[in-house]
Parts: C-alpha cells; structure tokens; sequence
C-alpha cells in the first residue's frame, strides 16, 4: 500500500490512476480530494495496525490515546470526505458510485462513534466501532485484493470486476467483523 | 491468533514488491508504421473540428493481386502450433502491384508479413493458337537483394490469375520457396469493414501463451515481430465496434479487455492495408475477407476520429498492461 501510495509523489496528475482520470482530475477540487485521499489514508492504515494491539495499548496508553486522535481526526476531517467526493465521481456508473458513497458515509459514521463512545468511556462499544472503522479502513487492501484474486481466477473484464469490487472490497469485512462482535456478545 | 493477523498485516501494507502492484515492464507493441507522429496534444486539442469517418479512397497503380503465399514444400513438421486445435501453416496474405506492365519491362513490389520490396524484370509474351493477343505473360521478376528475404518470383499473368513461384536468394532462411495463386484484387479503403465473425482465427478466448521473442534479420525496424505474451483474451465486443466510423467514449472502452483493445486499434490499420509484422494480428487479419495487405505505412492515411480512438484505445492497453492482472488499481 506504501508503494501505491508513492506512485503519486510528487503531484502527477497523469499517475496510475489518474491517468483514466482525465476529465475528473480536471477539477481542482477533485485535485484536492484525490490527493488529500491517498496522503491521508496510508497513515490511517498504519496507524490501526497498532490500535490493534492489546500489548501496545497497554503499555503506551498515552501513545494509544494520541493516535486515536489522529487516526479518528484524519478520517473525519479529510480522508472520509474526500472519499465521498471521489465516490461521486467514481468509475463504473451508478453501482460503483453507490457502494463508494455509502462506504465514505459508513466510515464517517463508525469512526465519529467510536469517538464519541471513547468519550464516554463506553470502552465496548469504543471498541466494536473501532473495529467497523477500521474493517472499512482495510477495504483498501480487500478491493485490491479481491480485484487481483477475481482476474486471477475469472478473468472477468475490468468494468465488471471493479463494480464487483467496489462493493464485496468493505462488505465482506464488514460481516467479518459483525459476526465476530456478535459471536463475542453471545459467550 | 490476534498477533499473526496483526504482523501479517504489518507486512502486506509495508513489504509487498513493487512487481507485485504494477507491471514495471508494460509492453504494447506499436508498429513502426502505425506510430503517429504528431504529438497526442494536437490530436486530442483539436476539438473545433468534428472527427468524422473517412472517405473511402484507392492507391493508384496498374494492377494489384492478392493471395495466400504458401510454402511451397508443405510439410506438417513445419507447422506451428498457435493454439489448441490451431496449427499456422507459416503462410502469408502477400499482395502484389505492378505499377509497369510493357513488352520492356516489369516494375512493381509485393507486400507480404510487414515487408514491402521492390521487384523488376521482363516477360515473354506466351500465344496458343492463332491469337493475336497473348493468351498469357511468362514473367520473371527480382528483388534488390539487399534484404535477406529478398528473392526471385516467377510468374504467369493473364486477366484473372497471377500464378508462380518465388524462390528466395539465400537458401539458409527457413522457408526457401513459396507458391501462389493470385487473384485480382483493388484494395480500397472503407471505414465501414467489419470483423467478420465467422472466419477461422485463433482462438484467443482460451489462449494465455506465451510466446517467445524472436526477431529475425539484422535490422531491428525489418525484425518480424513474433512474440508477446498474450492474456487470455478476446470478447464477443470486438464485432460489435468499429474505431473507425465511431468516435469512441471512454464508456465504450472501460470494460474491454487487452485483447480487445489491442484488436480494435489494429483493425484501424488493417482497413487502411497496413502489413502486420506482429505474427497474431497477421495470422487474424489474413483471415477477413476484406484484408488486403497493401502499406508498411499507414500513419498519414489516419484519420482524424481514427486518431483520437487510437488515443484512447493506447491508453486503456496500456492501463490493462500495467493493472489489470495486478493488485495495484488503475
């Protein structure tokens, strides 16, 4: 994810993706949103690794508590926004448009949950959207993944793997991680 | 269990190769002669003018002939294997023009596998009977020489038939003699030929070979271009647009695969009679009815809308090549 993300430092609006892009990375606010985005998202995703972890939390509270910080205010002041404005415009019509846009929203919603329940000291429920958050978060590795796994296997055209894609890359997580709550409430 | 999914996801967001999220080594093959020169800027610019389909159009010459060019020893050994169930004989769609046809002299040149050389020579009037006009041309005529698949055709011609033989200078390329009958055949220009569905072509649904690089002759422009790999492959799509009588939308490309997109572009040239040195597109191209392979240059013959979907097309081929079977998103 590291090495998808440096394929667009410096700014080229003719990298990778982009270059398909033309007509879109023509706005400027779609400039901003595309590259606020991706610079955002790769800290998002590294900093939940740690957040994961029982050991790291319980040793460096202090550490845990900052980063949550960061990883709850860069989602919510940047990457889930800027996602919603990307999903908007997103390849594949409405079906990849819809799965994009409720992604962002979700992502926005569980995160700003789990804030607020943080907040509360409400530290299951912290914890359970947590875990949403970061099951959509992780839709960035499930997509592509799932994209490669697909072409691999099917070999099915681009159009019909993306929109594929764009819906199984956070739904699937997103069951995982229900089941797994809702396995953890009944015992 | 909670550890190892976490240190497995340590290393999948910091650790995975490059190679494994872009093919780093992207290869879509354009030949020399379909290469357009003017910078994509001023084709993609140029938005006053409305592209529309070219007009059909004709190359002057005395007299053109088309046709199998055979190996004159068949023989199975040499016989190639292209696919399952698909063996390629090695032969050729050659086409022939006689720009000069005098009691003096025969000029002309032969287009055949991306190769266009000049021939001259002389013929012998041949009469059955009491004719006063010959029934037939005894005709022999030679290539320069300076290519080392130049050689000697010798040949009748009457009204409806160009039949003969060639026989290469050097005897140690792979295929020294070939044979050929030949039929009148004008190529012409028209924006409207369409793949046809029902000739016999490789099979490029089920085909993921890969083949190898083999260049022959010494000059790298002349070299046959025999190889690539190939991803599995071909939709029914390619039947159903035509680049050069529509303007293409990216909505039209976004979910056509490689091959696909690789076709529609080089059926572009084809309708102009470009000569394919890449082996696939001749051995598809040979089989439509249409195909008369008249040009090793096509570039100044495109049109406008032909320029601007062979923009396109290059740019999704290129996307396709570099994302497609990768777990990078294009």
């Amino acid at each position: 994810m590291v090495l998808i993300t440096l394929q667009y430092i410096p700014i080229d609006f003719k990298a990778a993706f982009l270059n398909l892009k033309e007509e879109e990375i023509a706005l400027p606010y779609y400039q901003w949103a595309f590259f606020g985005h991706v610079y955002t998202s790769i800290f998002v995703l590294i900093i939940g690794i740690f957040q994961l972890s029982k050991t790291f939390r319980k040793q460096y509270v202090r550490t845990h508590r900052n980063l949550g910080k960061l990883y709850i205010a860069l989602i919510l002041c940047i990457a889930a926004p800027t996602g919603l404005v990307m999903g908007y415009h997103a390849n594949g019509h409405l079906i990849s448009q819809a799965s994009f846009i409720i992604l962002s929203i979700l992502w926005f919603y569980f995160t700003l949950n789990a804030f607020l329940h943080a907040k509360n000291r409400n530290w299951t429920a912290h914890r359970n959207f947590m875990w949403r958050s970061y099951a959509l978060t992780l839709s960035a590795i499930s997509l592509r993944l799932f994209k490669w796994i697909i072409v691999s296997i099917i070999e099915l055209p681009p159009m019909d793997t993306y929109q594929i894609v764009s819906w199984a890359g956070w739904l699937v997580n997103l069951i995982i991680v229900e089941s797994y709550i809702f396995y953890l409430r009944k015992h | 269990m909670k550890p190892l999914l976490i240190i497995s996801l340590f290393l999948l967001v910091l650790t995975s190769c490059k190679d494994t999220i872009v093919n780093s080594n992207p290869k879509v093959v354009t030949e020399n002669g379909t290469q357009i020169t003017t910078d994509s800027e001023s084709v993609t610019k140029n938005s006053d003018v409305q592209p529309i389909p070219g007009e059909s159009y004709t190359i002057d010459q005395v007299s053109t002939w088309t046709g199998m060019f055979n190996n004159a020893d068949e023989d199975v050994e040499e016989m190639m294997y292209v696919d399952e169930g698909f063996w390629w004989t090695k032969n050729n769609k050659i086409t022939v023009v006689i720009t000069k046809n005098t009691d003096v002299s025969i000029v002309g040149y032969s287009v055949v596998a991306g190769n266009k050389r000049p021939f001259k020579g002389s013929r012998t009037d041949v009469y059955i009977g009491e004719n006063t006009e010959p029934d037939y041309f005894q005709i022999t005529v030679e290539e320069p020489g300076d290519n080392k698949y130049d050689g000697q055709f010798t040949f009748q011609l009457d009204e409806n038939h160009l039949d003969g033989v060639w026989e290469s200078y050097d005897k140690s390329i792979e295929i020294t003699k070939r044979m050929y009958e030949l039929k009148p055949n004008e190529f012409q220009y028209n924006a409207n030929n369409e793949l046809d569905e029902s000739t016999y072509f490789v099979d490029w649904n089920n085909s993921k070979t890969k083949y190898e690089e083999v260049n022959y002759g010494d000059d790298e422009a002349d070299a046959e271009i025999e190889a690539f790999s190939e991803f599995a492959s071909a939709t029914e799509a390619i039947y159903k647009i035509n680049a050069s009588n529509t303007l293409l939308a990216k909505t039209d490309v976004e979910n056509l695969k490689k091959s696909d997109l690789r076709i529609l572009r080089n059926a572009i040239f084809a309708r102009h009679g470009y000569s394919f040195k890449t082996r696939v597109l001749r051995v598809f191209f040979d089989a439509q009815d249409w195909y008369v392979p008249i040009s090793t240059d096509v570039k100044d013959k495109l049109t406008l809308l032909e320029k601007k979907n062979i923009d396109l097309l290059l740019k999704y081929e290129q996307n396709a090549e570099e994302y497609y079977d990768y777990f990078g998103r294009g």
